[in-house]
């Protein structure tokens, strides 16, 4: 039996004795187990998070000198400052594909995949890396991975290419863009509300049924269509199927077992100052409950139109912003700098035995542009925090500026790897970044 | 057009990539004629492997390799002439960037004019061989999920209710001509299945379930449900009595008419009906008085009526009113019926004879009759009653108990009560009376009133109790049993309803899925409801999952098309071809009678589908096809969300502005299509559609109240086609100034087809004080910025488009002087010389010089739109012929429409194992 190899804790324990709370960080008894389990460590486990931001940055002010606490930052990340000793500036990196398309869109549609992308009103690019890890850790939770975005899809073409690319970073398939939440109360219910009811499985069977029939009628590529279909169904199934199995054991609890925040409201926030807030308090939330450990955060898209009325910006929009290189300008990439901040002092506080939750995290913030002046994506800014569970040391600077290896896919391969998948190849890279 | 003499010149006005399709295809044909070209040899395979591809290896492979794809464009590729046929596509932009003689750029190495010539014209005689060999390939078309748009409005046409569901799912993808119905971008994930599952859970739980099948609430409330059959019933009642509104006989207009024209209905020159129907009365109760009122059979009281009114004139109406009014009072009474005491609500009221003749009786018959109750003395009791009785069926004092909610008891069982049968005796006919019969039944089954009777019914006794045990005994004797057969007797009703019910889902699911259900799916749908019942639910919960089942299956979310296998271009199904029809024209699911004309085979042959076609373009659904395709082609779909503006300067720019923009575009395309205009007048007309609110934004006088209308003369206030419109001058603008910059890329991409290039890599940074502008006009800051020759190349071509349409500021207003109170220079010179003056001057420009370009283009986006993919070489012929098309018959927009649905494009599709072959550029 399963069940009896695997490892008691005592939470377990207490939850058989009727009571189930949120409780500080326990230490899982393995002493009380008779032998680990394999996959089922007594280590907290490492999260990945992905932040992007559209448009580049301030073309002089994304900068770092110096290692550990003596690194010196540029006003962009100044925000990033009190976790100097956690953070990886990573610098020269670029994805090649990105740069033989459009604007905009077709420097944005790869960037987690440095897939080639098509144009001419076509949809194709690459499985993200986030998605990859997802697809490998995802039957560790309950959720695969959580796709947050704070500013709508757009619907339209940008100079042949489709902006689903520019509002799109992770993808679940070379030809579907994960579709992202955008609201912050059905982000929290996606993580927190079972809502299966009775019949539900019922229904899916049959649509399943349904899509099956029909796959054998009609052509190859609308069979691949109905794919997605069915795989979306089928994950649907799974998930309803493990929402009354979340008191399943395992090596390691965590630290919040349900929402210490109330659900949001309803709808989108009118300002885009609490809509940001809002989606980071979900993000740590999820990964504090190990809801998740694979979340992607589109903070905006590329050729954004947000507006920043709380920062006396809102003049212009994002994208026109970007064009300037002013103070204000230089004013709102802080501001988004600031919502990595934000994130990485709240897991910092969240003590998972000797380690922060921080300290067991790996969050990227990047651009597709290095500034949007000029569209540069020769290189890209990006900037890794926390220690990856240790893996990663932190307070360092990595500048691959002038080397002649410089894919951003390296530093996806090598991310990857930290999270446990280990691939051959990635995109264009065959080898992770050895620094990382 | 000598490829040999065609080299870079920047003064050149280049070639157009629309334009050229147009210029193409006719050069391609003469081409084909005469040949004018270097010598190919009769074997293109050898000639491509020995001549042509040496040529491309030296002077285009190191920049559009396999490895770089510069420009998107990889030639390595193609090692062989078979490959290169599989994607000419590909060709047609190597042909274009020849012709313009732009490629190879001005830097690299360059090869002989020999070389160039021989380059374009084998491109040019393999495109020529393209075009004729796949002219009307119906193309490569991914199966579609419905966009949002058609989502929500097939909702609303297949439940009556317009619910919206997907307000909170994620945006859809643009792809194709960059639209959101081609299948690439329409993606499918667990979110959005778990939303669409959520959605056909929410709208199964709307359904209310009637005798007959079932219909859609906006409510999941039985409750709201009960409202609405109510407001129904009593909107019907209404209807059939003008009178007031608490069910009342108003018998006054009818008195005045029979003494009107009395004379004449005496002598038989008009009839009762005839009367009726000009002085717009029920005709039953007119006849029914005028018999009452001229019946020789002697009766009491309507005998004293009879004779006051055969001297009446029009002036003694009133008194005659209030004589019958009178007699009423003392006849009637009205019962209270909540308790269940009492059978009937309005009752005949028996005055003693003793009680008529006593002066201190409130009983006592009125003034007017006074005389009448001598009459009465000695009078036969029975004669008297007959005669009390005549008077009562002309002259009740309430048609219908109006309320239908008994509310004259604390505590009452009955729900509902219905006495209408003076109505009905009185003015209904039998159709009339069926209706409402049936509209009572449906309140019945709605409210299940029979069960909630039963179910209260110990409660109401208990309450009754007080009474009592005399009054309860004599009422419980009285009730009892009756209480129990209802609800028995409703019980089965509702069992025998299922069968009829779930005949109704099938039929359902068949509208859902836009065909005949498949036996193997009606065996499904069943299938899946016994399985629920078996699960010990209720018929209601088994019925909605059921349909919710139907509404989140593939075979509704997606158009589903099945080829048959191999045989080439296969014409699509009657089902499908109206599904195409109904989504092109209307963003939505196919109405009845689109349905039938399938049904009936109409849609096969010419005439049908055109009948169709012109009775859908007059539908005014063709709302779809406004914000669907042209406010989507025009970029403004999305412009209800624009807050894009600085609110300090433009306080005005609010949601209601941006609605009432919004909505100008739309009804401005819905009547084009509508009402089949030119679609010249997409650049050029004197006319727009204005509300009180949009008239004051743009300065338009004499426009009031809230509704939308048509205006015309509005050039005088310089409005009239796209150009003007406030969305997309707005949405063409920065933030707090105007850029004529975006104006002059929108005009020059969307409306003329051109393709802009990617600005180059390193573009020198805008001057700093453009935001600021103290000093110079926008048009000021962006000639300068724009004198940089690495910028001026695009720029110029862009630019003065925008300058035309300075005087009209970020939000659309027109104006004289700029924010910094600067005047407006809004003169525009391009490349090629051409000089003309604001927005007059460019209509003309486009009118006169670029009218090809915008037809085209047109053409291109529409047909995209209406067949969901990219336009492909394939389709220049068919473009083609909707240009010319256009042009003999006055630009008619239905012209261009039929065009296509006639198009091998549109009626077939390619099959089944050819339909994914796919070019990748």
């Amino acid at each position: 039996m399963k069940y009896l190899n695997r490892p008691i804790t005592r939470r377990a324990m207490l939850r058989g004795l009727g009571v189930s709370m949120a409780l500080p960080w326990l230490e899982s008894l393995s002493v009380w187990a008779d032998e680990p389990v394999a996959g089922r460590s007594s280590e907290p486990p490492i999260r990945l998070a992905v932040l992007f931001a559209g448009n580049g940055f301030h073309r002089g002010e994304w900068w770092a000198k110096g290692k550990g606490k003596q690194m010196q930052l540029g006003k962009v990340l100044q925000p990033l400052a009190p976790f100097k000793e956690k953070l990886t500036l990573v610098r020269g990196l670029y994805n090649a594909e990105a740069g033989k398309g459009g604007i905009h869109s077709a420097q944005t549609g790869n960037l987690l995949s440095g897939a080639p992308l098509e144009g001419g009103g076509g949809i194709h690019s690459g499985v993200s890396m986030d998605q990859l890890v997802a697809k490998k850790l995802g039957q560790n939770t309950k959720v695969p991975s959580l796709v947050l975005g704070c500013e709508a899809s757009m619907s339209s073409l940008h100079k042949g290419y489709s902006m689903l690319y520019s509002s799109h970073i992770s993808w679940t398939s070379p030809t579907t863009p994960t579709p992202l939440e955008l609201y912050p109360a059905l982000a929290f219910d996606g993580l927190f509300r079972d809502d299966a009811s009775r019949g539900d499985a019922s229904v899916l069977d049959g649509v399943m049924e349904d899509a099956r029939s029909l796959g054998g009628k009609v052509s190859e590529s609308d069979r691949r269509k109905l794919d997605e279909y069915l795989t979306s169904v089928r994950e649907v199934e799974q998930r309803i199927e493990q929402a009354g199995k979340n008191g399943r054991l395992q090596g390691w609890r965590p630290t919040l077992d349900k929402p210490n925040i109330p659900r949001p409201a309803d709808g989108v926030p009118q300002d885009i100052d609490e809509h940001m807030r809002l989606m980071c308090d979900i993000l740590v939330l999820a990964f504090q409950t190990d809801t998740t450990r694979v979340c992607t955060l589109k903070l905006n898209n590329d050729h954004s139109s947000l507006r920043f009325p709380k920062l006396g910006v809102d003049y212009m929009i994002h994208h026109l912003l970007s064009h300037t290189d002013n103070d204000d300008w230089l004013k709102v990439n802080q501001f988004f700098t600031q919502q990595m901040a934000y994130i990485a002092n709240k897991l910092d506080k969240v003590q998972e035995g000797e380690r922060t939750a921080l300290d067991n995290s790996m969050i990227l913030l990047m651009s597709s542009m290095m500034e949007g002046s000029t569209h540069d994506c020769t290189q890209l800014p990006a900037v890794l925090m926390g220690r990856a569970g240790g893996r990663l040391k932190g307070g360092r600077i990595l500048d691959y500026v002038g080397k002649t290896d410089r894919r951003m896919c390296n530093l996806y391969l090598a991310m990857m790897d930290k999270m446990g998948l280990h691939l051959d190849q990635f995109g264009d890279s065959k080898a992770p970044l050895a620094e990382l | 057009l000598k490829p040999s003499t065609v080299r870079p010149t920047v003064g050149r006005r280049l070639p157009l990539a629309a334009g050229l399709c147009a210029l193409a295809f006719t050069a391609w044909a003469a081409a084909n004629a005469g040949s004018a070209d270097p010598k190919l040899t009769a074997d293109p395979a050898a000639e491509y492997t020995a001549r042509v591809r040496p040529i491309l290896a030296k002077y285009c492979l190191s920049c559009h390799s396999a490895e770089k794809k510069r420009g998107d464009l990889n030639l390595e590729r193609f090692d062989t002439l078979e490959a290169v046929r599989k994607n000419s596509r590909a060709w047609q932009a190597v042909w274009e960037k020849l012709e313009a003689g732009e490629m190879p750029p001005g830097k690299a190495a360059q090869p002989s004019p020999e070389q160039h010539a021989l380059l374009t014209a084998w491109v040019r005689s393999l495109l020529t061989a393209e075009v004729k060999n796949r002219a009307g390939d119906p193309g490569r078309v991914v199966v579609r999920r419905l966009s949002n748009a058609e989502y929500d409005n097939t909702i609303r046409d297949l439940t009556g209710v317009d619910l919206r569901p997907t307000r909170d799912f994620p945006a859809d993808g643009a792809a194709g001509e960059g639209f959101t119905n081609a299948g690439d971008a329409l993606v499918m994930s667990p979110i959005l299945l778990t939303k669409y599952l959520k959605a056909a859970k929410e709208i199964a739980a709307r359904a209310v379930l009637l005798p007959e099948g079932f219909r859609f609430s906006p409510s999941t409330a039985r409750r709201d449900w009960i409202d609405e059959t109510l407001t129904e019933l009593r909107k019907t009642y209404r209807q059939f009595d003008a009178g007031p509104a608490d069910g009342r006989l108003d018998f006054t207009p009818y008195l005045t008419a029979s003494i009107v024209h009395r004379n004449d209905l005496l002598a038989g020159r008009v009839t009762t009906d005839a009367v009726a129907s000009q002085d717009k009365l029920n005709p039953k109760y007119l006849q029914i008085l005028w018999q009452a009122l001229t019946d020789k059979e002697p009766s009491f009281p309507l005998d004293r009526i009879r004779g006051h009114w055969r001297q009446a004139s029009s002036k003694d109406v009133p008194a005659l009113t209030a004589e019958i009014g009178a007699w009423q009072a003392l006849l009637w009474k009205s019962n209270k019926i909540g308790s269940y005491m009492n059978p009937v609500w309005q009752d005949a009221a028996n005055p003693a004879f003793t009680e008529l003749q006593n002066p201190h009786s409130t009983n006592r018959p009125p003034a007017a009759s006074e005389g009448a109750v001598a009459d009465l003395r000695g009078a036969d009791p029975k004669r008297r009653e007959a005669g009390f009785d005549a008077f009562r069926r002309c002259f009740p004092v309430y048609l219908y108990h109006a309320k239908i909610v008994p509310d004259d008891e604390i505590i009452c069982l009955r729900m509902f009560f219905r006495e209408d049968d003076a109505l009905v005796r009185l003015f209904l006919n039998d159709g009339q009376k069926q209706r409402l019969d049936r509209l009572w039944a449906t309140l019945r089954w709605v409210s299940q009133e029979p069960l909630v009777e039963e179910r209260n019914y110990p409660q109401f006794l208990g309450f009754v109790s007080q009474d009592g045990p005399g009054p309860l005994k004599t009422f419980k004797t009285r009730t009892e049993e009756g209480v129990h057969q209802r609800a028995a007797a409703f019980t089965k009703d509702l069992e025998s309803a299922v069968p009829k019910q779930l005949d109704a889902l099938l039929d359902f699911a068949s509208r859902a899925y836009r065909r005949p259900l498949q036996e193997k799916e009606k065996t499904d749908l069943r299938r899946l409801y016994e399985a629920l019942r078996k699960k010990e639910m209720t018929h209601e919960e088994a019925f909605r999952l059921a349909l919710t089942r139907v509404l989140a299956s593939p075979a509704f979310l997606y158009r589903i098309e099945q080829p048959p296998a191999g045989k080439g271009p296969q014409p699509v199904s009657p089902w499908e071809l109206a599904t195409r029809l109904s989504y092109f024209l209307w963003a939505t699911t196919p109405d009845a009678e689109l349905r039938d004309a399938a049904a009936g085979g109409k849609l096969t042959d010419a005439d049908g589908l055109a009948a169709q076609t012109g009775r859908m373009l007059k539908d005014p659904r063709t709302r779809g096809l406004a914000t669907e395709f042209a406010a989507q082609w025009l970029q403004v779909r999305d412009f209800r969300n624009n807050k894009e503006k600085n609110e300090k300067l433009f306080p005005s720019f609010d949601d209601k502005l941006r609605q009432d923009l919004f909505e100008e575009t739309v009804l401005y395309f819905q009547d084009l299509f509508q009402n089949d205009r030119s679609v010249l007048e997409i650049v050029d007309s004197d006319h727009t559609f204005l509300n009180e609110s949009l008239a004051k934004h743009y300065g338009i006088p004499h426009v009031a109240g809230p509704q939308w209308r048509r205006v015309d003369g509005v050039k005088q206030y310089g409005r009239g086609g796209v150009l003007t419109m406030g969305s997309i001058l707005t949405t063409q603008s920065g933030a707090s100034r105007t850029s004529p910059v975006l104006r002059g890329n929108w005009l020059v991409e969307t409306l003329l087809g051109e393709k802009i290039q990617r600005p180059p890599p390193n573009v020198p940074k805008l001057p700093d004080d453009v935001t600021s502008g103290d000093e110079l006009t926008v048009r000021q800051l962006t000639e300068k910025h724009t004198r940089v020759a690495e910028c001026a190349v695009c720029h110029q071509r862009i630019d003065p488009y925008g300058f035309a349409l300075e005087k009209y500021d970020p939000i659309g207003r027109l104006r004289e002087k700029d924010l910094g109170g600067r005047p407006i220079d809004c003169a525009a010179h391009l490349r090629d010389g051409t000089q003309f003056n604001g927005v007059e001057g460019l209509r003309r420009y486009l009118l006169d010089q670029r009218k090809d370009d915008f037809l085209r283009h047109f053409c291109t986006k529409l047909l995209g739109y209406a067949l969901g993919r990219s336009v492909a070489l394939a389709d220049q012929p068919l473009i083609d012929e909707m240009v010319s098309d256009l042009k003999a018959n006055n630009y008619r927009v239905s012209v261009a429409i039929t065009a296509i649905i006639r198009s091998k494009q549109f009626r077939c599709h390619r099959d089944r194992d050819a339909a994914g072959e796919e070019e990748h550029p």
